[in-house]
């Protein structure tokens, strides 16, 4: 058994230009678009042939069939079929989780190498047959004679005819995600301005970091897309104020412009242990340093759907005996402007920090200029289980860039009111 | 040999009934019987081809093939296949399309032909050769990006008749013995499903009845399909430049279950075939590289 803990190295990020619903990645699958994004990363890092340590990633949208999409898009890639893979899922953590399983088993040693790779389409999209049809077809292969089974029959009616569409809501709340986000801005009173601020600043600091070449090697064009399809470099605050509110009432302050769209797209991180990375000629970009999972009662106590983060933040950095101001730039997954903004706040809030994460000082503010530089969720879109590998990907180069021994930090929220979070230190 | 020049690719349905009427025992209007013997003389030629996304897809979901940057190893056939249908069924040309068999069919891709390149497609029949079962037409097919081939085909059509016991046929080496790797479960519909994706909706493929009519106890899948399920085996695992042949066997029945076989041993390239469960060869290949 392996006692000593390695570093863990982030050799690099790839992914797909993410595409909107029903675009031009209409048609491809998850094993499709996490193929290719595999492949892509294989031939970027000259993995052909490579068998590595182990594969994980995973697809929040999933078809049944796609059981182990993960192994069986390995055996799809030039990467060698003695590669094994597994399948995670933890909503729109799943490709920050899926980094997390590869890291701890480099750092155990159980690994020397491995990817983490998230993938989602809501473009083709799972169907499933209606839930009383279900139910009366499992009954009529428990059935044993005719008869039952023309009894059976007799149970059929036509609106089990009508498919299950995987929807965008909570199920112990019955509300979607955006519904849920609009009492989050109300109770943190957070305006409109300040939602289309921020969601302007994504889009722009995504176009700046394509015009500088920053995405050159972290994105690979897939079916006629080189770029993000969401990403409007000529957003402007005047085109979003004239957006009619989405969610929260015809009083509400989230729009389709300050909300992310539902998107298709796929990511995948190459990570490794030193020896491997210097084994191969392969220099890492940044470490992953540790993680911290934290979920909220968003059911019962009305805690915020996607404030979880707020509360995995504190614990990881008091774990390092870091302040929040600490970090060189700040990664904060934006499902919407206004969950980004009512993270923020909350960690600035006396009261917040006092009550319910039990510290006698907030932890305070972050320097706007160090959030997203590179654009975020709004702008790029968010497929899912791909959000955490853009992340990782965009942060360990930005941190590389910046230099050895800078930090940054990884905040993703997710549904069920979980949050997952990360720290990574350039390298 | 005149090249040429096509607005846009023919209609494969149109082509399918003039071959259906090419066909008939009598001689139809404007659709002259005169056959003469050449039939090295045109090259059909369609320029900016662009590769329709939609139809790619539906295509490699039927193939078995991952949709990916560069098209499947035997995707450049179906843009071409409406063109290969027009030299067939050219009033000019010797035999009627109707009849003729594809025995064998082989492809070089040169590179990876990546989903944005837009594509020239040029198409032309060479001369006809004694085989040792009748008379074979080699078609052939390239596929360029500007000016660089990067993709051909030679499919070569048999008119079954008087046995040339001196002529030759290249051929490929069986995959008798080569180690089961997958079974396939082909519905009654494949041939249907194919013809709408890919346009070959030869009425031997289509239906039951159909294909009874033209001498098949059943509907038979598509060779071009069964190459393609084939080499979806092996997407992944090929380089980007890369010959592939296949000599169609036996036909299909559909609906089957068979078997796809596969020998990995040789440095220079990978035999397989589709076999029957009980053996019966219905393609062997090779993949060179």
């Amino acid at each position: 058994m392996n006692s000593s803990v390695r570093r863990v190295a982030i050799l690099g990020g790839m992914r797909i230009p993410f595409a909107r619903q029903d675009g031009p990645y209409a048609k491809a699958s998850n094993q499709d678009m996490l193929t290719t994004t595999l492949d892509a990363l294989v031939s970027r890092y000259g993995l052909e042939g490579e068998a590595l340590g182990e594969v994980v990633g995973g697809a929040v949208l999933k078809h049944s069939r796609d059981f182990n999409l993960v192994r069986e898009s390995v055996l799809g890639t030039k990467l060698s079929p003695a590669t094994s893979a597994m399948d995670v899922q933890q909503a729109c953590g799943t490709g920050l989780e899926a980094a997390i399983v590869v890291a701890n088993k480099i750092a155990l040693g159980q690994i020397d190498s491995g990817i983490a790779c998230g993938v989602d389409t809501t473009s083709d999209a799972p169907i499933g047959v209606n839930e009383d049809l279900r139910a009366l077809l499992l009954d009529a292969n428990r059935a044993k004679t005719n008869q039952q089974r023309v009894a059976l029959l007799t149970r059929l009616r036509p609106h089990m005819l009508l498919p299950e569409i995987p929807r965008n809501v909570e199920p112990r709340t019955g509300l979607s995600m955006g519904d849920h986000t609009a009492i989050t801005a109300r109770e943190w009173g957070i305006t409109r301005q300040a939602q289309d601020e921020l969601a302007v600043d994504s889009h722009h600091h995504l176009a700046a970091a394509y015009e500088r070449g920053f995405q050159d090697d972290l994105v690979t064009p897939y079916l006629g897309l080189e770029r993000d399809q969401n990403l409007r470099p000529d957003s402007s605050l005047e085109k979003l104020a004239r957006l009619k509110p989405a969610f929260g009432g015809p009083e509400g302050t989230m729009t389709a412009g300050n909300s992310t769209p539902l998107s298709d797209g796929a990511s995948a991180v190459l990570m490794a242990s030193e020896e491997w990375a210097a084994a191969h000629g392969l220099e890492p970009l940044a470490f992953f340093v540790d993680a911290q999972t934290a979920a909220v009662d968003h059911v019962h106590a009305r805690e915020g759907l996607l404030l979880a983060p707020a509360y995995a933040v504190p614990k990881l950095i008091d774990r390092h005996g870091l302040a929040l101001g600490d970090f060189d730039q700040y990664e904060i997954h934006e499902a919407f402007a206004a969950q980004v903004l009512a993270t923020l706040r909350a960690w600035e809030d006396p009261v917040f920090c006092k009550e319910r994460l039990g510290r006698d000082a907030p932890l305070g503010a972050i320097e706007r200029a160090k959030l997203n530089p590179n654009g975020g969720s709004l702008g790029a879109g968010h497929p899912f289980g791909a959000t955490g590998g853009r992340l990782i990907g965009a942060l360990a180069k930005s941190l590389h860039e910046k230099g050895a021994g800078t930090r940054g930090l990884i905040s993703v929220c997710a549904a069920g009111g979980e949050g997952v979070t990360a720290i990574l230190e350039g390298a | 040999m005149a090249e040429i020049e096509l607005g846009a690719a023919p209609n494969p349905l149109g082509l399918i009934a003039r071959a259906g009427l090419g066909a008939l025992p009598v001689p139809v209007p404007g659709l002259s019987a005169r056959r003469s013997a050449d039939v090295s003389g045109d090259v059909l030629v369609l320029e900016r081809v662009d590769t329709d996304l939609g139809t790619l897809a539906a295509f490699s979901r039927l193939c078995g093939y991952t949709l990916e940057r560069a098209v499947p190893l035997t995707w450049p056939h179906i843009p071409a296949f409406a063109l290969q249908m027009a030299i067939l069924t050219d009033p000019r040309f010797p035999f009627p399309a109707v009849g003729l068999v594809h025995i064998s069919n082989a492809i070089t891709q040169h590179r990876p032909i990546l989903t944005s390149e837009r594509l020239t497609l040029r198409v032309w029949a060479e001369p006809i050769v004694d085989h040792p079962r009748g008379r074979a037409v080699p078609i052939r097919t390239e596929a360029r990006v500007g000016d660089e081939l990067v993709w051909e085909e030679t499919a070569i059509n048999l008119r079954i008749g008087r046995r040339n016991d001196a002529a030759t046929a290249p051929e490929v080496a069986s995959s008798e013995g080569y180690a089961p790797a997958a079974r396939w479960r082909l519905p009654a519909d494949l041939g249907r499903r194919y013809a709408a994706v890919a346009g070959d909706y030869n009425p031997i493929h289509l239906h039951p009845l159909s294909a009874r009519a033209l001498g098949f106890p059943r509907a038979i899948a598509h060779g071009f399909w069964t190459k393609s399920r084939a080499l979806a085996q092996l997407q992944g695992r090929l380089p980007g430049a890369v010959g592939v042949e296949v000599a169609f066997k036996r036909p299909i029945l559909l609906p089957a279950t068979v078997r796809y076989v596969e020998s990995l041993g040789e440095d220079a390239g990978i035999g397989f075939g589709v076999r029957a469960i009980d053996n019966a060869p219905h393609l062997d290949g090779y993949v060179t590289y």
